[in-house]
């Protein structure tokens, strides 16, 4: 394998003339575009484009971040509406909060391709910037193309399709003995033909210092600065990718293939009370895909698709009996079953997932079009775990097939009048999904299959009101299917509940935008009325998402972006949402009505980002250009339980956190070569984001990247 | 005049020595603010539900809430002894926090120890202000009884429980209830399965010697099923070991397997199940029944499952919450049902009751129902029930007088 990597990286590497510019802000071809919103648009697409649509949408450019080091996680937490939870160091988990929306209400999408069920491979987190050419953020309406039960929000990555040879790589080492390599590079063989590859791998220690809570010797907690010792992380992701463009009979026909792999440590339970020094789960993904677009294949009719099988493969070791403590010290050994089970686990996961996507769209006139969009996804696994079949008295409840069939329809009209100060969206979609798979009540195995099917519908529009104002409002019945995690468990932390049901929420947005010379501003209000809200129910030992209670959101967000002078940005955003409890619980002994309105816990709802750049042109040298960016970000404190009991000066809460970041970086004139530093928590402020899981202080990175290209004829 | 003048100045003199000696006697302020009584509440909306511990200056009325409340990171237990009360939270590491109340009546943590690798203490008995023992609890865990000084809050050693382990208890041994007699702690244990059942249809308890710190026998008994639940004399959960005047333990038996529920006693003097005792619960009282609250001679009580189904868990044959038990009074001596000592409170989850005592004319006893959460009193001289106060932020789990 590393042979076959070296001869594919001279080969890219090769070819390239000297001609390099490593800010170089590309410029999207006709095969970098997708069908947006049924529309298949020609010509350059720019975030001001994009946000002109009906829908709701936020737009990260991510190429003014190649020289830097952050990645696609960082860039999310700087818009507006959003908030990322995160529980520890470099490649751990992560949770969003868009617009009231959390958890797996949120879908992810690489380049209109659904990520939910390929594992934690391509997760957003690991994901290297430099591959990215912009992240789409749909909050409330999502375009009928993308073909998803969402429920309000998602998030899609557009990953670079630049019409040139290049090649473009990087390392940086940072903290924590964090280190990040990326080469990416394409290669047109003929006008027609081309070859591309990505690769990238992770390594990050995670050692950072925390206040860890250790017993001595008389059982009396002392609270020590101490090294996380068992949080280790590591991947690489090989992305090969071949294609023709610009056929008579294909705009693009594209094959690709993926291998990649992640390994983690896991170095604590949810709440960092208990660390663990031996539990780990790795895991890898092989992946084929194809795809297929095509403009006017009939008159009018332009039609896009995809396929991709993807095999993951997990393995979630729990086998030591050691009891460590947060000094790294093993001080005593459990009778049986593994650091964070009662029954130990060598548990093997083989999942295989098919996706596959149509797209069609009819130009009805030269102003309206009609979107079709059909989604198929197909998700089976099954498992294999010799150390729970021998606590289990030699039952492999893991064996047992899990599997689950996904269909999505839509059809929808978008187009526009009044001479295009109107723009219009609307779509109906059936969501249809058949779930196999099993749970364990009291140590019982139930096997059981259920099926379901849901109606969701939309409008959305635009309204120019002169060329700087634009009104957009837009109103969705939305469903969303259960998700593979939700209903077949993770089978580590999370355990299954095959007879979930679907969530449902009516979203209403309401957007003004104001456009310019210096100043692009926005502000929106937006509405989530959501039932049935699939939620996971913590527990000490493990998990299990449920469908429990019904929440009324309301929030408000504003963002701006102000260019005082050439070549200085100061940008802001301020988000506020107030979600509130709707249910009432019976059979709790509780009064019902008393957690009716109340705030709902544990829930960040008042966070706003600011940031300042500035560019030097020709700085030291002509042509080299300079750069300084400040960013800072702030989430009020929220409580980590039901706002209405115990005394507020008694209650748990999650602190105030108010972050700065900052960075220069250097690119020097007709090298391709570029320098960045970074500094990541300047004020080492101890930062929480789920309670008591302790987030990194200050770090420090460092990145050198070279970037050459050459414009294809 | 003159006279006058002097009634008038002896007057004076009066009043003043009778003001001044008002004044040295006018009496301590008292602090309105002063913990008399504590209480614990689980509180919140499912699945945000957490512990609560707050005081009281007056005995509580009406709708008690938690606004005066210290709020616990995870569920927890309490414990009382003295004066005090402490915290068996859930979650590893296994802790035990002590809590004393302030001038303001707010609870203050003054105390804590852990054992890490434990996610909670199965029991916990307090010996004297200096002596107690929480025993490890749970699958996988660590076999062994942590002996503690309740009022420093350090740990001061350990019994090594391991040789009551069974091999083919994979499940888990859980140990259930503690009382101790002259040097012997009492203590229960259920093993259980792969599957989390029971492994053996028999109660077992262990007889530890305190002094030498070590186990020196296990007794088992087939009569009744299981032991279950970890109540103690200070705790607030249903009780499986007592012990009554005479030094008798009476040692509560779950129905299991087709084993009634029952109770078996370890009499004076011996360590061994007297072959000739058992009080078949089931028998006495038509269904199952869990826990044994004794408070002296004819003050014995039981939780009496109306509907089997529920019984141990409070949960229905589809696993939702289902309230079916009620308070009986029984006679240990006569081994009789003495029947419902209330018969209008609705249906309770048994699990989570409670019945405690400080004085020599009220027993308080929690009813947590599907729709309520109240405590009650049950009047000892003559059996009469009156509801004492709600508590409108969920199910109390301890309740005491402190001062």
């Amino acid at each position: 394998m590393k042979l076959s990597i070296t001869i594919l990286l001279l080969f890219f590497a090769s070819n390239l003339s000297a001609q390099s510019n490593t800010s170089k802000p590309a410029t999207l071809k006709k095969d970098s575009i997708r069908i947006i919103s049924g529309v298949l648009v020609n010509g350059v697409v720019n975030s001001k484009t994009l946000r002109q649509q009906p829908v709701n949408v936020s737009i990260v450019d991510a190429r003014p971040f190649y020289n830097t080091n952050v990645n696609a996680l960082d860039l999310l937490k700087q818009v507006s509406g959003i908030k990322v939870k995160q529980d520890g160091g470099f490649g751990s988990k992560n949770e969003f909060f868009i617009n009231g929306n959390t958890g797996k209400q949120v879908k992810f999408f690489i380049d209109g391709l659904p990520q939910d069920n390929l594992g934690e491979t391509q997760m957003l987190n690991i994901y290297p910037v430099e591959q990215i050419e912009r992240i789409e953020i749909y909050k409330g309406v999502l375009p009928v193309d993308l073909g998803a039960d969402a429920l309000g929000a998602a998030i899609n990555i557009i990953t670079r399709k630049e019409r040139e040879n290049y090649f473009d790589a990087s390392y940086s080492a940072a903290s924590f003995n964090t280190h990040k390599v990326n080469f990416s590079s394409k290669k047109y063989i003929t006008k027609s033909f081309f070859a591309a590859i990505q690769v990238n791998a992770n390594y990050a220690k995670n050692n950072y210092t925390i206040d860890g809570e250790v017993p001595n010797a008389v059982g009396t907690v002392e609270v020590k600065q101490v090294n996380r010792f068992h949080d280790a992380f590591k991947n690489y992701n090989i992305k090969i990718q071949a294609g023709l463009v610009d056929k008579p009979y294909a705009d693009q026909l594209i094959v690709g293939f993926i291998n990649t792999g992640m390994y983690r440590d896991i170095q604590n339970n949810f709440v960092m009370t208990q660390p663990y020094g031996m539990a780990n789960y790795r895991e890898h993904l092989l992946s084929g895909n194809v795809r297929y677009q095509k403009a006017n294949i009939f008159k009018n009719f332009n039609l896009s698709s995809s396929i991709s099988f993807n095999r993951v493969d997990g393995l979630f070791t729990d086998t030591s009996k050691n009891v460590y403590v947060w000094s790294g010290d093993v001080v005593s050994r459990k009778l049986s079953g593994g650091e964070i089970s009662s029954s130990g686990h060598e548990l093997h996961l083989y999942t295989n997932v098919l996706n596959a996507k149509l797209t069609a769209t009819y130009a009805l006139s030269k102003t309206v079009k009609l979107v079709f969009s059909n989604t198929y996804q197909y998700y089976n696994r099954t498992g294999k775990d010799t150390v729970a079949q021998q606590f289990y008295n030699g039952a492999d409840y893991f064996a047992t097939p899990s599997a689950m069939t996904k269909n999505i329809t839509g059809i929808g009209l978008e187009g526009n009048i009044l001479k295009q100060k109107l723009r219009f969206s609307t779509a109906i979609k059936n969501n249809a999904a058949k779930l196999n798979g099993y749970e364990i009540e009291w140590f019982t195995q139930t096997v059981s299959t259920q099926t379901m099917h849901a109606i969701a519908y939309n409008a959305a529009v635009a309204y120019k009101l002169n060329d700087a104002v634009l009104l957009k409002t837009s109103y969705e019945h939305a469903a969303r299917l259960p998700e593979t995690e939700e209903a077949f468990g993770d089978l580590i932390q999370v355990r299954p509940n095959p007879n979930i049901q679907i969530e449902r929420s009516e979203n209403i947005n309401i957007n003004a935008l104001f456009f310019c010379k210096k100043i692009e501003a926005e502000i929106g209000g937006f509405y989530r009325d959501v039932t049935n809200i699939i939620y996971l129910r913590p527990a000490q030992t493990s998990s299990i998402y449920q469908n429990l209670l019904s929440v009324k959101v309301l929030g408000v967000e504003g963002s701006m972006r102000y260019q005082p002078i050439n070549n200085l940005f100061i940008n802001g955003n301020i988000t506020y949402q107030d979600l509130r409890n709707q249910s009432v619980i019976d059979n709790s002994g509780i009064n019902n009505d008393r957690y009716k309105n109340a705030r709902m816990p544990n829930t960040p709802y008042l966070f706003m980002n600011a940031g300042i750049s500035y560019k030097k042109e020709h700085c030291l040298k002509k042509n080299s250009t300079l750069q300084l960016w400040w960013n800072s970000s702030y989430t009020h404190e929220y409580f980590l339980y039901w706002e209405v009991d115990g005394a507020r000066e008694l209650k748990n809460r999650i602190p105030t956190q108010l972050l700065h970041y900052a960075g220069i970086s250097y690119a020097l004139a007709n090298t391709g070569l570029s320098f960045a530093l970074e500094v990541n928590n300047i004020s080492n402020a101890k930062t929480y984001d789920n309670f008591k899981v302790q987030l990194p202080g200050r770090s420090f990175s460092f990145k050198i990247r070279i970037y050459q290209f050459k414009k294809t004829t | 005049m003159k006279k006058q003048l002097i009634g008038l100045t002896a007057l004076g003199i009066i009043m003043l020595t009778n003001y001044s000696c008002k004044k040295t006697e006018t009496p301590v302020p008292v602090n309105t603010n002063k913990a008399n009584y504590a209480l614990s509440v689980t509180g919140g909306n499912y699945p945000n539900q957490t512990t609560y511990l707050f005081g009281s200056n007056l005995f509580p009325t009406g709708s008690v809430g938690t606004g005066n409340a210290a709020e616990l990171t995870s569920s927890g237990q309490m414990y009382k002894y003295g004066t005090n009360v402490y915290i068996n939270t859930f979650g590893a590491p296994a802790t035990l926090r002590k809590y004393e109340f302030d001038e303001a009546g707010k609870p203050k943590q003054t105390g804590s120890f852990s054992v890490p690798g434990l996610k909670t203490f199965g029991t916990v008995d307090f010996i004297s202000e200096t002596e107690a023992y929480a025993a490890s609890n749970g699958y996988g865990g660590i076999p062994k009884l942590v002996k503690f000084n309740p009022t420093t809050m350090q740990i001061t050693g350990t019994i090594d429980m391991s040789s009551t382990h069974k091999a083919a208890s994979v499940g888990g041994d859980y140990y259930l209830g503690m009382v101790h007699r002259d040097n012997n702690l009492f203590m229960g244990i259920t093993y259980t399965n792969a599957s989390g059942d029971p492994l053996y249809d028999s109660v077992f308890v262990a007889v530890i010697d305190k002094v030498a710190g070590t186990v020196t026998k296990v007794l088992a008994d087939g009569r009744s099923g299981e032991m279950w639940t970890g109540g103690s004399d200070a705790s607030f959960s249903p009780p499986t070991l007592v012990k009554d005047a005479n030094n008798d333990i009476y040692v509560m038996g779950f129905a299991s397997n087709g084993k009634p529920s029952g109770v078996l006693k370890i009499k004076n003097g011996t360590t061994d199940f007297d072959a000739s005792y058992f009080f078949n619960l089931n028998t006495a009282t038509g269904k199952p029944c869990l826990g044994l609250y004794y408070f002296g001679s004819g003050q014995v009580f039981t939780m009496r499952y109306a509907d089997a189904v529920a019984y141990p868990f409070d949960l229905d044959a589809s696993y939702n919450p289902l309230a079916a038990a009620e308070y009986y009074k029984i006679d240990l001596t006569a081994k009789t049902s003495l029947g419902n000592i209330a018969p209008t409170l609705p249906k309770l989850f048994g699990v989570s009751t409670f019945m405690t005592k400080w004085d020599n004319e009220k027993i308080y006893f929690n009813a947590p129902a599907a729709t309520s959460n109240a405590v009650y009193s049950y009047q000892l001289s003559n059996g009469t029930v009156k509801k004492e106060f709600e508590l409108s932020a969920g199910q109390c789990n301890g309740f005491t007088k402190l001062n």
